[in-house]
Parts: structure tokens; sequence; C-alpha cells
């Protein structure tokens, strides 16, 4: 319709109509022109859904029309005719033709032979192709069979029938074309002069008093059922169009227009309608053939209307299922809608939907290509919120499944989540603009699809492609940057190192170091002084050889401390993750790892405790202690004494390096293996995020620190204390024998001194002495006794504790603790 | 060639013609031959039709001979 | 704060053992025979300053003392290939370098004579460190300077810095062949009370057991001395790679040995290593797996002390303690089928009276070697089947003071003037009671042993007197 061309051909065309023998016409222009537009809004309306363009059907029906018609020879003719026309031009749309032609010769000849059956015809009669019309003729249709009685030649019946139809007339108060004319109005949502809007009913009807027979009244009723249905879906559009117009978002819009053009050929149908409503319906008896134009009754109207009802009650069904739905959501319930076994319906709803999912498909597009989120009227079924950068990947951005269209499988949704996620982290996080080359190497692999507006509804694979490659190029992008640009592993092995006591040789030191400082009370210590020794410790061992970047992210950490509590209680090493690795290293992982070092850090402290004990007690200083020299019973005693510690001492070491092997080899380095293989096949970040949380946890779990475990933790903690008790008490006792070695040194060069020779050694001071030493010793047997019962208990305690502890599996604790049987030879002699 | 493609137009609009006529649908050649036209164009058949019948049809409702009148509707 | 240690080797043996293992060290940690780094030597990760210094010209030094009583192999060292990595001022040659004549007790007199020179070299050293962890001390103990020289050594250190570790690499004689040393019992015996008395740790190696090796293992006919020193250059360097290659454990010495050993006289550790080769040597490259390396470990086949035992005795020999130290790429949940599997099959006995168990520690491998194995591994054990070589010993030595034969070298000098054989027979006690006490650490009732009349001794204090005097007279 838009070339000129065609519309000069119309005007020739319809000013050729108006004036026939092809001669200038006195008609006036006005009316010419406006005939004009007449045709051309005729000829490009779309109300009339498609014939089967069947061309061997309607030469076949053409055909029996004429023979049947008693004109055979013209029925060979045409046969001729149309091969030679075959023949002669292929390549013209024969059936328009043939079509065209019979349509109006089947026009001309109606008011003979049977004017009900004209219906066919209607462009809006889809399931009544041209073709059946001459069966329809043939064998009578339904619609037809009333008005073929008129044609009977015996006219007794057509006089019965006048009868009838006076008696008809008298019963009706209204013509049936006022209803006619009423019903059109209703079908545009006005009131009629009788057919009027019932709020009440909420329902076109007519008032009770008006008398009109009953099938009438149930007729129009049927057919106002159009209008009521018209009246919502108008509604829905106003209010969609002018009130809620910012409410309804960027989809909504789409479906208002969608709809509006739905209506727009509506109209055009209802101004086709009105026009033949002027035309007098011709009444039972009268002449078929006497001034009745192309009329319409109220069985017509039903006809014509029966199509657009469908249509309409679709809209209608629509409009109510959207209600107050917006965006996403509306989509996905028009979606819902749109799985019809009718191909009208199916045709109409994608159409629809097209309309309807562009805004949508779009957003995903900017949102997978470029992570903008262009939703202004939030109708998207991702939902951001204005985090901290640190809490960005997490929190940052939601998909909201109400939202959530059902085409869009929740995987996919996730997709589309993370890949726009992915590259708002890489510019707000990374501040990394790598990804605009990944999503344009996306974009030129997908191909046209993406361009803007290039998606629609049906091309979900399209949009699946679309998102998949944007997500395999984005998500490996992103995993490079944080590999590469930000080291990820790098930091790791640092938390590994020294919140995870790794480096052995740097936590050696710092314990050395910071141990007496951490044995004052909590509220004394300077954490600048502690920053200090933390950096001695970092220039003292092999950490001096790390990067500068990671060093300094190592801090001291005081936490919270109370009155009692000591520098051991509130020591802590941090690290500082910073944007972007704070979304792995969160703040709530960075406190289990805290929690792993604090206990860790006891571990070692534990550890550090008995060798320096065993520093204390070394072969080469008891070897040559005077009282392991010395002779008979200070000597037993003091053997006796010493040996019981050492085995005390044994068992205790025996238990903490175990435990320590046990928290290497069973903990750390398995997690870290496992971690590791993790990091290397993380595809994106959520898998990365996946495998370093389960790494924290296992890590966690495993060393008796989950939540499962507080009982036998508690145990193990005890454990721990008896062995820091043992130590302190350890100490005090050798700074008491040191002191009577000392003095025993004193008296005997003093009795060498004074006496000179051998003989009366067994002075007063020296038997005061040994005593001295006799009654110490048998103390020190007494509290370490006293210790040695403890330790078993809680160690007992601790062991039987484990095979409980179901939720993990702590048998290589137990397999490492007695691997030679010891306490279960122990436990079963009890 | 131009002449063959004349002639063939020539004689598709005289087989139309007959068919037309034979069909009696009353079309004279000239409004034959912008009809072929516009059908050419792709024009949907349905509203070509419904257009020739609003046009025409009065006329040609009270009088069945092919005789054309311009005067406007009832 | 490197947790220094000062190694001091001593006489002939010591001397070569030791130039080996700084050989090794400097060829595990990429530098060169002149001190310099290598240019390929920048993968950190390794400790040096452990066993090194840094001098203000880059050069890494090692934290050695060399001393000898005779110039012979101390000269040798110093016109090699190494010359140039020892600090001059920490290598002492006697002056009147004549060597102690295989003599224990010249050596030890002559260390009494130059203790000042020694002790101020060691002074310097000790000056020189930050937080000094101790002592190494390479020796023999059956010929003159490392022995006798050695055991003075030993009896200072002691002294002067008893709250330092002092470990020794204590090379023990053939027992198989005649030695030309025919005092050898002797001085054995004299170094084995310090080596009980004045040592936290010594690590036995027995000449036997490597000549052995080097003929059973390496397929030499016969083995020099410089092969078998590799082997034990090998032991030393493996057995401290935890402290050059600081991981979660054993990264101190201290650590290292308290585990080891549990009560104090019983220091004595065997070593075992696998797999064994020699630089001639071409292998076949091994998958060895963590099983293969620390079942391999515990067999007898592979260690390091020859067993003296008879079957029944051997049958009663426990382990007091063991550490295997796997160096290589080991995947960590092997260490724990590899040690049920040990348990399962009973590959070893443990002591009853206290619990136990295989220790490992994993330990990286110098980056700078290429071995022709993927995994190697070395044993640490206290074991106390040790006693079987003191006992045999003490038996050479009962043999030769029964005929009373060639004392009177001894007796030249002061600690034996005036046929004062004390030292002899107080030494003979020592080892006697070490023996007792390894033969102890057999029997569950270990705790008790040697303390049941304690009660009633403490009470008799009359004899008190007479045995404090004896000591005093020392």
């Amino acid at each position: 319709m838009d070339d000129t061309a065609t519309v000069d051909l119309v005007r020739e065309l319809v000013l050729r109509l108006l004036s026939p023998g092809g001669r200038s016409s006195t008609a006036s222009n006005n009316s010419s022109d406006a005939a004009v537009r007449y045709a051309l809004r005729l000829l490009s309306s779309r109300m009339s859904p498609s014939v089967i363009p069947d061309e061997l059907s309607l030469v076949e029906s053409i055909k029996r029309r004429l023979a049947l018609s008693g004109r055979s020879s013209s029925a060979l003719g045409f046969a001729d005719l149309h091969s030679k026309l075959s023949a002669r031009a292929p390549l013209l749309d024969r059936w328009a033709l043939l079509y065209l032609l019979n349509s109006l010769s089947l026009d001309r000849h109606r008011p003979e032979s049977s004017p009900a059956s004209g219906l066919p015809f209607l462009p809006l009669h889809p399931p009544h192709p041209p073709r059946t019309s001459a069966s329809s003729i043939a064998g009578g249709m339904t619609g037809g069979g009333v008005l073929l009685v008129a044609k009977d030649p015996e006219n007794i019946r057509e006089i019965a029938l006048r009868e009838y139809a006076d008696l008809f007339m008298e019963d009706n108060e209204v013509s049936e074309s006022a209803l006619v004319r009423d019903v059109l109005y209703a079908c545009q949502g006005i009131d009629g002069r009788y057919v009027r809007f019932d709020r009440s009913t909420d329902g076109y009807d007519m008032p009770e008093s008006l008398k009109v027979p009953k099938p009438t009244r149930s007729i129009v009723r049927r057919l106002c059922e159009l209008g009521w249905l018209f009246r919502k879906v108008r509604g829905y559009i106003s209010e969609g169009i002018v009130d809620r117009q910012f409410d309804i978002g960027t989809v909504g819009q789409a479906f208002c227009s969608s709809l509006q053009d739905e209506l727009v050929d509506y109209y055009k149908l209802l101004t086709v309608l009105t026009s033949q409503s002027a035309n007098p319906i011709p009444s039972a008896g009268s002449d078929s053939g006497g001034g009745a134009g192309n009329y319409l009754s109220l069985r017509r109207l039903a006809v014509w209307l029966a199509e657009p009802t469908v249509r309409m009650r679709l809209m209608a069904v629509l409009v109510d299922v959207c209600g107050e739905l917006r965006g996403g959501a509306m989509a996905g319930a028009i979606h819902s809608h749109a799985q019809h076994g009718n191909p009208l319906v199916q045709e109409f709803m994608g159409r629809l939907l097209r309309r309807v999912c562009s805004p949508l498909f779009e957003m995903v597009r900017i949102w997978v290509l470029e992570g903008e989120l262009e939703d202004v009227f939030a109708e998207f079924f991702i939902l951001s919120q204005p985090v901290k950068a640190e809490s960005l990947w997490r929190e940052g951005y939601q998909i909201q499944s109400s939202m959530l269209p059902s085409f869009i499988s929740p995987l996919l949704a996730q997709r589309i989540l993370r890949t726009g996620k992915s590259i708002n982290f890489l510019r707000v996080c990374c501040e990394d603009n790598g990804w605009v080359e990944a999503s344009g190497e996306a974009v030129a692999h997908v191909g046209a699809t993406t361009r803007r507006g290039g998606l629609g509804y049906g091309d979900t694979n399209a949009l699946e492609a679309l998102v998949v490659e944007a997500a395999k190029r984005i998500d490996r992008h992103l995993m490079d940057v944080i590999h590469k640009r930000y080291r990820f592993k790098d930091h790791c092995l640092a938390i590994k190192g020294y919140l995870l006591l790794g480096q052995g040789d740097f936590v050696k030191y710092l314990m050395d170091i910071v141990g007496p400082e951490l044995s004052e009370p909590a509220n004394t210590i300077s954490s600048f002084q502690l920053a200090g020794l933390l950096e001695t410790a970092i220039r003292a061992s092999n950490a001096q050889y790390d990067d500068r970047e990671i060093l300094d992210r190592l801090k001291v950490r005081m936490m919270e401390h109370g009155d009692g509590d000591r520098g051991w209680d509130v020591f802590s090493l941090e690290y500082d993750a910073r944007v972007p690795l704070d979304t792995v290293f969160t703040a709530l992982n960075m406190k289990r790892y805290l929690k792993i070092f604090n206990f860790l850090w006891k571990l070692k402290r534990v550890e550090h405790a008995l060798t320096g004990l065993w520093k204390t007690v070394k072969p080469n200083y008891i070897n040559s202690c005077i009282f392991a020299n010395e002779s008979f019973g200070v000597k037993l005693q003091f053997v006796s004494v010493l040996r019981r510690l050492q085995v005390l001492w044994n068992e205790m070491n025996h238990f903490v390096t175990n435990f320590q092997y046990y928290i290497m080899f069973e903990v750390l380095e398995v997690s870290w293996a496992h971690f590791s293989d993790g990091m290397n096949s993380s595809k994106d970040l959520d898998d990365l995020l996946a495998a370093h949380d389960k790494y924290l946890y296992s890590i966690l779990e495993k060393s008796l620190l989950g939540e499962g475990s507080q009982s036998i933790n508690k145990t193990l903690f005890v454990l721990f204390d008896h062995i820091l008790r043992f130590r302190s008490l350890a100490d005090r006792w050798f700074e008491h024998i040191h002191e009577l070695q000392h003095r025993r040194n004193k008296s005997k060069l003093k009795s060498k001194g004074e006496l000179g020779k051998v003989g009366s050694l067994i002075d007063g001071g020296r038997k005061a002495l040994l005593q001295f030493s006799r009654d110490f010793f048998g103390k020190m047997s007494e509290e370490l006794d006293k210790v040695a019962k403890e330790y078993s208990a809680a160690l007992h305690d601790f062991i039987s504790q484990l095979p409980l502890q179901q939720h993990i599996d702590l048998k290589f604790l137990l397999f490492r603790l007695d691997f030679t049987e010891y306490y279960s030879r122990v436990s079963s002699n009890k | 060639m131009e002449a063959t493609g004349g002639q063939i137009a020539k004689e598709t609009l005289e087989l139309a013609f007959q068919i037309s006529n034979m069909l009696e649908t009353g079309l004279d050649r000239h409004t034959l031959s912008l009809l072929i036209a516009l059908i050419d164009r792709g024009i949907n058949p349905e509203p070509l039709s419904a257009v020739v019948r609003e046009l025409s049809s009065p006329p040609s409702r009270t009088q069945p001979s092919s005789a054309f009148s311009s005067s406007t509707k009832p | 704060m490197p947790r220094e240690i000062i190694t001091i080797q001593v006489g002939q043996c010591g001397n070569q053992i030791g130039m080996e293992f700084w050989k090794q060290l400097c060829v595990e940690h990429g530098i060169g025979p002149d001190g310099l780094l290598e240019d390929f030597a920048t993968q950190g990760g390794d400790r040096k300053d452990v066993f090194f210094y840094q001098a203000d010209d880059q050069h890494y030094i090692p934290r050695a003392l060399l001393m000898d009583l005779e110039p012979r192999v101390i000269n040798q060292i110093q016109n090699g290939e190494y010359r140039n990595l020892y600090n001059h001022e920490n290598i002492f040659i006697s002056e009147d370098g004549g060597g102690a004549g295989n003599n224990w007790a010249s050596g030890y007199h002559q260390g009494e004579q130059v203790v000042d020179d020694i002790m101020d070299m060691v002074d310097r050293e000790a000056d020189g460190s930050d937080s000094l962890e101790g002592f190494v001390l390479c020796h023999s103990i059956a010929g003159g300077t490392g022995s006798g020289m050695g055991s003075y050594l030993l009896e200072t250190l002691n002294d002067r810095y008893s709250k330092k570790l002092v470990q020794t690499y204590s090379v023990f004689p053939n027992q198989m062949e005649t030695s030309d040393v025919v005092v050898q019992p002797y001085n054995s015996l004299l170094t084995l009370k310090r080596l009980t008395l004045n040592a936290d740790c010594v690590v036995v190696l027995d000449n036997t057991a490597l000549n052995r090796i080097a003929v059973e293992r390496l397929h030499l006919a016969n083995p020099t001395f410089k092969e078998t020193n590799s082997l034990v250059s090998t032991v030393m360097s493996a057995s401290t790679t935890t402290l050059r290659y600081p991981g979660y454990m054993n990264n101190d010495l201290v650590g290292l040995l308290a585990s080891l050993i549990p009560t104090p006289r019983c220091h004595f550790l065997m070593t075992g290593y696998t797999p064994l080769t020699v630089e001639r040597q071409v292998n076949v490259i091994r998958k060895t797996t963590v099983l293969d390396v620390m079942r391999r470990l515990l067999q007898t086949k592979n260690i390091m002390v020859s067993s003296y035992a008879r079957t029944k005795e051997a049958s009663q020999a426990k382990y007091i303690s063991i550490l295997n130290i796997i160096q290589g790429e080991v995947d960590p949940t092997q260490v724990h089928e590899s040690l049920q599997r040990i348990r399962e099959r009973k590959l070893v006995n443990f002591i009853e009276w206290g619990p136990a168990s295989i220790q490992v520690a994993l330990s990286r491998k110098s980056p700078y070697v290429q071995t022709t194995h993927r995994v190697s591994g070395l044993m640490l054990a206290n074991h106390t089947s040790i006693r079987h070589l003191f006992s045999k010993c003490l038996g050479q030595y009962e043999k030769l003071r029964k005929k009373q034969a060639f004392l009177d070298n001894y007796r030249k000098f002061p600690m034996f003037e005036d046929n004062d054989l004390s030292e002899f027979d107080e030494s003979r006690e020592i080892i006697e009671s070490l023996v007792d006490e390894y033969k102890a650490c057999e029997s569950p009732d270990y705790i008790k042993w040697g303390t049941e009349d304690s009660e009633k001794a403490a009470s008799s204090q009359g004899s008190l007197a007479g045995s404090l005097d004896s000591k005093l007279t020392l």
C-alpha cells in the first residue's frame, strides 16, 4: 500500500468503478477522494485472515458451479481458458485473479441464488473458504437454509412466511436493524438506544421492559459480550497509556500498544459493519431482491463477530491475567497463555509476545553485553541494589523470581545474572575494561541477532546462544583478571602461609619474639610494638622474600579483650584482602580464617611450650646435672621424678605432634589440594567462591572448629591448658633445681675450701640441703602426679569422643594418636 | 523479447477477460486490467473484491446488467 | 633470627665428611664453589642463613669451623675446588701439625692446650649469629683428633653453651676389618662417654654399615672413603632439609630432635636412606611411591648402622621414635595410606611404655639438583638395637683392656698419669648403663627402671658421702 504506483492504480480503479465506461465522471472530487480513501483502508486492513490459496480446488469449485447452473459448456470453456492461462501466464497469481473474479461473480449472482450464503466470501470467515460456497449452494448451509425456502417456486409457503413475518413484526417493539446498530454501538463500548451497559450486572443488556422476543434478546446479549470484552480491553489500554504510563513499564507499554493495534483492526471491521448496517434488512416476507443492500441482521452480525470475539476474549483474558503485573512477570503471564492449539490464537499470541518481550530481551542483551541495567520501571528479573564494592558480587544483584518469565529457564537466568554481574564486578571492583573486548567477541561470534532490537520472543535459542557466548568469554576474562592481575593464588598461598601458619619459620620466630610480650595482660600490650615484632619476624624468616605487596596486607590484630585476658587470648594476625578479592575473602570468611588462626596459633603455642621444656631438660643438661651424678637417695629420687616427667612429656608431645601432623596432612594439605584443583577448574567467579568456601569449611570442620564439634573442641582446649600448666609448673621446678644446684655447688666449693681434704663433709648445711632437695623432689613428684592424672583423664575424654564425631572423618586422627594401640591397650587394661 | 512480454500480457488479459465474461462478473476490460495489475502487486484479492463490490455493487445490484451508475449509496 | 647452626668438623674423617656436606649444601642451594649464588638460583623458598652467612660482598660463607691437628686434609680442602668457600679465619690447624697419632688422650690433651684459640673461633662464630640454635660436630670416634679433641670440645661446649643444642655426626669404625688403629676400642669408649654425657643427639654412622651399603646397594667392589663419605653427606643434608626448606612443621633442630629423643640418655639415632645412588652410577628412573620409601627405610639393609644383635635380641628391639623425612613430589594423602599399610603388616615395633608413631615430614627437594627418583626418604630413628653396637664396643674394649695392651700411650697424658685408669672404668660404667637403659626401654616397665629402690636408697645416707668424695676428686 505504500508505493505510489499501487495507490495510483487503486485511484484509477476507484474512478473507473465510480464512473463506468471510463468516461471522466461528473461525480464530485470529494466523493471520489473519500471512495479512494475507503478503498485504500479496505485494502490495507488486515482483518481478513488468509484463505488457503488453493488454485486447483478453486478451479474445481468454479467448474462445478458452472456445471450445476446448467452451463456445462461454459464449465468446459472455463477449463480450457484456465489451462491456456496457466500456460501463458505462469507468473501471474492465478489463484488471486480467479478468486477475485469468482467472488465478484458470486456477488452478482447472489440476489438470484442465495442471499444468505453471501457471507462465506466475507473476509472474516476463514473456516469457509470460497470453494465451500459452491457446496453450500449444492447442499445448503445452515445459515442459508431458511431463505432458500424463499426461492421456492410454489409460493404457498412464502405467503405463510409473510404472515408470520407480520406477526413477528408486531411482536417486536424494536426493529432488528435498530438492535444491530445498538449492538454495533455496544461493541464500541457506547450505549445505544436500547442496549446499554448495566453496571449492576456488569454487562450490556436491554431493559427488561423492552418487548423483544427471547431468542433475539439472547442473541443480543451474546453479541454484546464483545462489547463487554472491548470495554475491558480498552479500559486497560487507556489506563495503561494515560494513568499508569510509568507504572506499567516498557513491557506494559508494548502490551498496550499491541492491544491497540489489534483494536485498530477491530475498528476497521466495525466501520465496515456499520456501513452495512445502514442497508435495510429485508423482512422475511419481503422480496429478497428488492431494495436490500448488503444488509446486517443480528444473525449475520453473529457470524461477523464470532472471530473478533474469540480474539477479544483472548485479549480480555490477558488483560485480566496481567492486571497489576509488570515487566518480566507480565511477559511470563502472557507466555503462559501462548500454549494454544488454535493456530489463530497461536499466531495472535506470537505477534503479541514478540512485541511484549522485545523490551525485555533488549534488557537482557544490554545486561549481558554491557552490564547495564536499563530498567527504569523495575521490570527486569534482575534487581540491583546499592552495596559496597566488597559485597557487589554476593549481594549487589539478585534474581527476582517473580519477574522471571517462564520461558527463561532458571539456569539461563543464573547465567544471565552472572554475566552482567561479572561485567559490573570487573568495572567496579577490578577497574578493568578488558570485558569490552570479550563481549565484542561474543557479539561477533553469535552474529546478527545481537543487534539492538534483534532479539525477540521465539528467539530464545538465539538469546541463549548470546548469553552462553557472552558468559563464556566474560567469565574467562574475569577469571583471567582475578588470577593474573589480582594474583588470587598468591594471596591464597599467603593466607595459607601466614594465617594458616604454613610458613613455619616465620611462625616460629613470631612465636619466639611475641611470646614474652603476650604473657602480659592484654591491656598493657601495645599493638604498635606487636606490629614492629611482626615486621621483625618477617625480616628474620623467609617471609622476607615474599612480595611487599603481599606482606603489606599482613597485620597484627588485637581482638576485644576483657579484664583477665592475657596477650595470648587476644593476639591474632589478619590479612587485608582488599577489593576485588574481598569478594572471596569476605569479612565473614576472614572471621573464619581468624578462628582457624587462633586455633592453630594455640596449637603452635602448646608445641612451642613443650619444645621449650625439652630444651630445659635436654640430654646434655640432664646428664651433666649434679643430681644425675649424685649417688643413691637423691639421685634415684631425681631420676625417678625426671623419668616420669619425661614420659608424661613424651605423651603430651606425641599428642601435640600427631595432632599437628593430622592438621597438616589430613586437613590443611588435603583441603588445599582440593581447593587447588577447584581453583583450576573454576570457570567463573561463582565456582571459585564455592571452591574457596568449601576449602574454608572443610578446614573448620576437620579442625574440630565446626558447630558439631563444640564439645570435643572444649576437651581439646582443656588438654592444651593442661599442657601449658605442665610447662609452667616444670619451669618452676627447674628454676628450683637450678637454685639447689647452685647452692650445692657453693657448699661444695666452701667445703672444699674450708676443709681442703677428704673428710667430714657431712656438715649441717649439706645435710639440710639434701633434706631440702628430697622434700622438694617429693613435692614435685606429687604435683607431677596430679598433672599427669588430670591430663590422662582429659586425654581419655578426648579420645573417647573421637569416634562420636560422626559428621567428620576423624579416624585419621585416632589412627595417628593410637598408632601403636597404646591407648587401646591402656583402656582395655582398665 | 519485449514484444513477447507485451504479447504475453495482452494474451493474459484476453484470457482473463474471457473468464470474467464467462463468470459474468460484469467487469470491462480496462477495469480488469487494473485489477490484474493490482493482483500482480500482491494485493490480497479478498479486500480487492470487497472494493469492487462496495464501489460498484449498488447499481449492479439494482441493475443486474453491467450498467454502472455514479450515484452515491443509498 | 635464622636459628643458626655452627658446624665444627674435627679431624681427618670429620673434615672429609664436612667437606662433602658443604659441597652438597652448595649444590642444593645453588651456591657456587666460590660462595656466589649461581645465576639460575632464583627460585626462593629455601633458607640459606641457617648454615651460611653472607659476607658484605654477597659471598655465602658456611658457618663452619675446620679443625685438625695435622694439615693434610685441610690442605686438600684449601687447594681444592671449594677453597674460597670457607672463611679462612675459621680454619684451625695445630702448629706442630703432628696430629694425634690415633691417640684419644693426645687429641684430648692437645685440645686442652689450644682451647683458647679454638674457643675464640667458636665464640666469634656464635657472636655472629642472631639466635644460635646449636652446634653440629662431625668427627670419627676411632682415631685421635676427631675422638680426643672432639671429646674435649664436647665438654667445653656443654660447659660454655649449656643452653645450645649439640648434635654430632659420629662415624663409628668398621668392625669387620682389622683396623690399622689398634687402640680404636679405647678411643671409641672414651669418646662414647662424652657422646653420652655431653651431646644432645648423636647420629651414629657406622662405617661397617656404610661399607656394606656401598657394596650391596651401590655395587661398589671396594668403596673408597670418598664414596662412603658421600653417603654421610647425603644423610646430613637430608636430615637438615626441613630446616632449610621451611614448612608447616619441623622447622627447627630442637623441634626435630625433641620428638625423637624423649629421654635424655637415649639420644643415639640411626639413619636410613633410600634410594641410594652415587655420582658415577647411572640409575634407571624409578617410580618410587611413599609406601615404597617408607617400607624400604624400615629394612635393616638400608640402615646405616649394622645390627650386631642376635636374632632373639633383635626381635625384642623396639623403636622409641621414628621420623621419616620424605623429599619430592608427594601427595599428602599417600602418607596416611602408607602408615596404614605399615601398621597392618606390623612392620615396626614400638616401645610399650608410651604412645609412639612414625612421624612423617614432607620436605621440598632442591630445584637445582636433578635426581633420578621422584621421591626419596631419610629415616631418623631411635632404636634400642643400637645398644648392641655399644656392647660390641665394650666387648672389644674389654678384650684389649684385659691384655693391658697399648695403655702406655695413654699414660703419657695428664688424665692417665700415675696409671690412673679410672677414666676408662668410668667410661665403661657409663656405656654399660647406657646399654642397660636401652635394654630397659624394650620393656613396658621402663618408667620404673633404675628407680625401684629410690625410697630405700633415700634413707641410706651413709654411703652418700663416700661416693660424693670420689666425684670431687675428679
